[in-house]
């Protein structure tokens, strides 16, 4: 049976270690851990110091570590020569009604397969399980024609919707916290007259916050991130999200995107996943080992 | 619902549905059924650099002048690469389609016989003495099954462009490819070209003379210059081994090993990266001698680089004594189906593939006009004069309905090739492989007689 | 049933009504339309027609499917292992508690947090020989610049390269499932002897290979459904040489609006997913090892 590891530690950011000796340098370890750190940091440095730089120091035969001067006006280009703004508004909008969604779905579901006790739930769960592993791809060309019936193509719906219908895997991660609650105080609330929906929102639902947390921040990211969904379903540039709208830009208007300006739009598209990152570490240390079955 | 969430939680409730409000309301302005706007049209052009916005600019600001009320809505879509149309593909499966669509016009008919496009034929018909104004082969072109599926818009035809004063600096005589001269044979084009070279220390090059099968030199332009048909149509079949085509691919090989492919690849890269500013195009900044290239790089030329010493002579030909050759392509403009205004768009594409339209593209972008009266135009044409004065050599692509398939394939041939991953044979015969099964649905199938020989 | 047990039915399907309508629409629905228009010709425009099974014939003999087959297959024998030993040594060397940990752990998990698409368009930038650094960095030891995307396997190089940069989340799963061993077995080994390696094959390895299995599986998930990447920073080429499964399908359905080859591609794909992960079910039920109470 699968259960889930857990950590107990929440915050380990500066938690001294307390187990083995620490003052052992541990040369090794520590040296594979700085190269690698470097190594996965250039790249956005990279980013970062060509959003800086001229279209002719870019054309230099050379490149250069530093930006020869530092073109912070970059930035306000890239918001002119593209509608970054709009982008950015779509984005955010998409995201947080995509995190709305999947946190409301997944726990309604969730509670009906944790707290109620119905026949045929435990059979029912494994198709659950079933569907977290079935290849999503073959989705692709019959969604699109769903979603073309129902006339929401070059609307947010077909990004947003599947959020709402919940997903297989946190109503599956959701489901493993509810089942802790003590079957008895739900039913001690039950025989004093409370709903089920009362006991889903001022009992599971509180109870269950970390792991909602968690359901909300991997929805962001997976929507934040979304490529293939609004290239297939979001044409109109008013609607289009980041991902899209600057790919398309670039194919559409090459000369409006020159690499400076991409790559300061990038910095603008990485900095909110850093911000969130560093503002619910917590959550994303624990949703990522949470998710790790055993 | 009431006792789910308590006061303190309201404003956040209010947050949420003011959310949803503005969510819902622009997740519907995009959608393409507007009955209530018969005075609009929307058109997608996947063309959009900064020269040819301005020409759509200026075509929808005389089109709305002529017609007080109607407004035209230009939106740019992305194409990616030559004859792609997956937007609008998608867009119409989608019902939101635009009502103009600017298509490649070798690809008419390939997207006519898809069902994406209207058939014009109807409107055409209610046009009396519209057909005799045009180019035949282009209206042709834009055909499918003798009916029209696409107004052709402009024209063009291929040179070759030299920079005189990376000619003389490799020392070698401009003079040698004056017009008067003759078309230049392509042995001595490439043996110039080889001259003009330079690498660095590591062996990279620093400076091109040409590179024989980028941008306009690609396949279409040797193939149709060897004579290539593309099509039997005695037997229904593509013809991608045809002599023609085989010899295109050969001389493709052999250019790859001597200019060495891998080598001009990284002079690619580094000189012409992608995001780079259209200014500093290589053959603008003095880092290519030579290139094959349309009347259309002339708008180019005078917005990017007004003062570069340039020369423009007949594309090279085989052997000595050859007549002059060069093909031409266009654009044309359709319907596509589930579009919202049909007579709108009908009406705007007159105007702007007429001749009010074409007047402007012709100026603005450097394009020759389909609309034919316009081509007596000398002022007009200016300096794209020689260009016009090609098109009696001219000969085009036959239209068949499965163009853009067959174009990428023979595409990604030509990659094969010049990579070195598979001989010319085994690459077209696998353009065969490809796209004849898609061919053979349309059997029997008959060209129509003018773009099969010279324009 | 009882009346509580026909409430319960009653209220627990409620609850799970939005999974039911979700799996109704995304997976059961698209099953069956998939395969039913994988057996015509269908552009999504005009009404299908009936083939009968010659999109399958025609998928098993047509040249640039069998390519798109072999850059799958290439991307996933390179990325999948690469990434689970990178995402494993970072792990082991977190494990070994240096005291600055949190700074390695927040540097080596952020890029995995990047959006695809934005590491796409900083790859275009980083692989250039003009203004990229890598080429740049290979000078220094003599190695002249080179277009790397230019090249069909130096392109699969550079996107199993990207993929790598997301090695951080796998190692922080990886290191909870170092955490859960426990210390004693260590102790009890090097009591009998134990070196190093022989500590980790035979303790560490087998202990943690339910997670090894977990991040396999969503590695060679994530390797399948490969296209975002390919889609920005090569568009399928040089050569077909990134043109991935996925990406040839969507090539199919949405350029060349062949449905039902499209489709017939989309089942097939299935049936290779399923039956991937009924091996590695087998698998693991010979070689991954659940219990650690011992």
């Amino acid at each position: 049976m699968a259960t889930v590891t857990e950590r107990p530690k929440a915050p380990e950011a500066t938690r001294p270690v307390v187990k083995r000796s620490t003052f052992h340098p541990r040369i090794g370890a520590r040296l594979t851990l700085i190269a690698m750190s470097v190594v996965f940091l250039v790249p956005l440095y990279w980013m970062v110091a060509t959003s800086l730089k001229s279209p002719a120091e870019l054309a230099q035969a050379v490149p250069s570590w530093l930006p020869q001067d530092w073109l912070w006006s970059n930035y306000v280009e890239a918001f002119q020569a593209f509608p970054f703004g709009r982008y950015f508004v779509n984005s955010v909008l998409i995201t947080v009604l995509s995190v709305i969604g999947s946190v409301v779905a997944s726990v309604i579901v969730a509670y009906g397969f944790a707290c109620i006790e119905w026949r045929g739930r435990d059979k029912v769960f494994y198709i659950v399980i079933a569907t977290m592993f079935l290849p999503g791809t073959i989705t692709l060309i019959p969604t699109f024609d769903l979603f073309a019936w129902l006339g929401m193509v070059n609307t947010w719906f077909p990004l947003i919707l599947p959020h709402f219908l919940a997903g297989g895997f946190f109503v599956f991660l959701l489901r493993q916290f509810l089942l802790q609650i003590p079957k008895d105080l739900l039913d001690a609330a039950r025989v004093d007259g409370a709903s089920e929906w009362w006991l889903l929102w001022r009992v599971a639902a509180p109870m269950s916050k970390p792991a909602l947390a968690v359901v909300a921040i991997f929805t962001a990211v997976g929507s934040w991130n979304d490529f293939m969904g609004p290239l297939i379903y979001v044409s109109d540039v008013n609607l289009q999200p980041l991902a899209i709208g600057l790919q398309q830009l670039r194919q559409v208007q090459p000369d409006k995107i020159t690499t400076n300006l991409l790559m300061a739009a990038s910095t603008m598209v990485v900095i909110p996943v850093v911000v969130m990152f560093f503002a619910f570490q917590r959550y994303f240390i624990r949703g990522i080992t949470i998710g790790a079955i055993r | 619902m009431r006792n789910l969430l308590n006061d303190s939680r309201l404003s956040r409730r209010d947050f949420a549905a003011l959310l949803a409000a503005v969510a819902a309301g622009s997740m519907t302005s995009g959608c393409a059924s507007r009955p209530d706007e018969p005075n609009v049209v929307t058109f997608w052009t996947s063309i959009a650099d900064p020269i040819t916005m301005k020409a759509w600019n200026r075509i929808e600001q005389t089109f709305e002048e002529a017609n007080p009320g109607w407004d035209v809505r230009i939106i740019p879509k992305p194409s990616v690469g030559t004859g792609d149309a997956t937007s609008l593909i998608t867009a119409v499966r989608g019902r939101t389609g635009p009502d103009v669509y600017l298509i490649d016009r070798f690809t008419a008919a390939q997207y006519a016989g898809m069902g994406l496009l209207e058939d014009l034929q109807p409107f055409v018909d209610d046009t009396p003495g519209l057909k005799e104004n045009y180019l035949e082969f282009a209206w042709n072109e834009a055909s499918f099954l003798d009916h029209l599926y696409a107004m052709p818009l402009d024209t063009d035809s291929r040179a070759l462009y030299y920079s005189t004063d990376m000619l003389t600096e490799a020392g070698l005589d401009p003079a040698v490819l004056d017009r008067e001269n003759g078309p230049p044979t392509i042995d001595d084009v490439i043996e110039m070209a080889l001259q003009m070279n330079k690498t660095d220390e590591q062996g990279n090059y620093t400076q091109m003379g040409m590179i024989p099968w980028d941008g306009q030199a690609f396949w279409a332009t040797w193939a149709l210059m060897n004579g290539a048909k593309f099509f039997d149509e005695k037997t229904c079949e593509l013809t991608p081994t045809e002599p023609a085509l085989l010899r295109t691919y050969e001389q493709f090989a052999s250019w790859a090993e001597q200019f060495g492919y891998k080598k001009v690849d990284t002079f690619n890269a580094t000189y012409r990266p992608p995001g780079s500013p259209p200014e500093q195009g290589v053959f603008y900044t003095k880092k290519m001698g030579m290139q094959v290239d349309g009347n259309w790089a002339l708008a180019s030329l005078r917005e990017y680089a007004p003062d570069l010493n340039y020369g423009i002579t007949y594309l090279p030909v085989q052997k000595a004594g050859d007549p002059p050759f060069t093909w031409s392509g266009g654009f044309a403009m359709a319907i596509p189906k589930f579009a919202a205004n049909p007579e709108g768009a009908w009406k705007f594409m007159l105007h702007a593939c007429g001749e009010p339209g074409q007047r402007i593209y012709t100026e603005v972008t450097s394009h020759l006009p389909t609309y034919a009266p316009l081509l007596e135009d000398r002022e007009l044409i200016g300096d794209q004069a020689f260009f016009a004065e090609l098109l009696q050599y001219s000969t085009s692509r036959p239209p068949l309905p499965v163009n853009f398939q067959l174009s990428d394939a023979l595409s990604q041939a030509q990659t094969s090739v010049l990579i070195g991953s598979a001989t010319p044979r085994q690459a077209l015969e696998n353009v065969y492989n490809q796209v004849n099964g898609a061919m053979k649905q349309f059997c029997p199938f008959s060209l129509p007689e003018s773009t099969q020989r010279k324009i | 049933m009882t009346q509580r047990e026909k409430a319960n039915l009653r209220k627990g399907l409620l609850f799970i009504t939005p999974w039911i309508i979700g799996v109704a629409a995304f997976n059961v629905f698209p099953l069956i339309y998939s395969i039913v228009i994988s057996l015509t010709r269908y552009s999504g425009l005009n009404t299908p027609k009936w083939l009968g099974l010659q999109n399958y014939t025609r998928l098993f003999t047509d040249p640039i499917a069998g390519k798109s087959a072999y850059n799958t297959l290439f991307y996933l024998v390179f990325a999948v292992p690469i990434g689970l030993v990178i995402a494993l040594a970072l792990a082991l060397a977190m494990n070994r508690k240096v005291r600055e940990v949190a700074i390695y752990r927040t540097a080596l998990y952020l890029p995995s947090l990047v959006p695809a698409f934005a590491f796409s368009f900083i790859f275009i930038v980083l692989m250039n020989p003009g203004y990229g650094m890598v080429d740049m960095i290979l000078g220094w030891f003599g190695v002249p610049s080179q277009n790397w995307l230019g090249d069909p396997t130096g392109a699969k190089a550079v996107i199993i390269a990207l993929a790598q940069f997301g090695a951080g989340a796998t190692a922080l799963i990886f290191l909870a499932g170092l955490n859960n061993i426990p210390e004693t077995l260590y102790d009890a080994a090097k009591v009998d002897g134990a070196g190093v390696f022989r500590r980790f094959f035979s303790i560490t390895l087998p202990l943690l290979s339910p997670v090894m299995l977990f991040n396999g599986i969503n590695a060679v998930n994530a390797g399948l459904a490969i296209f975002t990447p390919a889609y920005i920073i090569t568009g399928g080429g040089p050569d077909n040489g990134t043109l991935f499964y996925l990406y040839y399908l969507y090539k199919n359905a949405f350029s060349y609006a062949q449905l039902g080859y499209a489709s017939a591609m989309a089942v097939v794909l299935f049936i290779v997913g399923v039956f991937l992960a009924w091996v590695i079910w087998i698998l693991s039920r010979r070689f991954v090892h659940y219990s650690v109470e011992a």
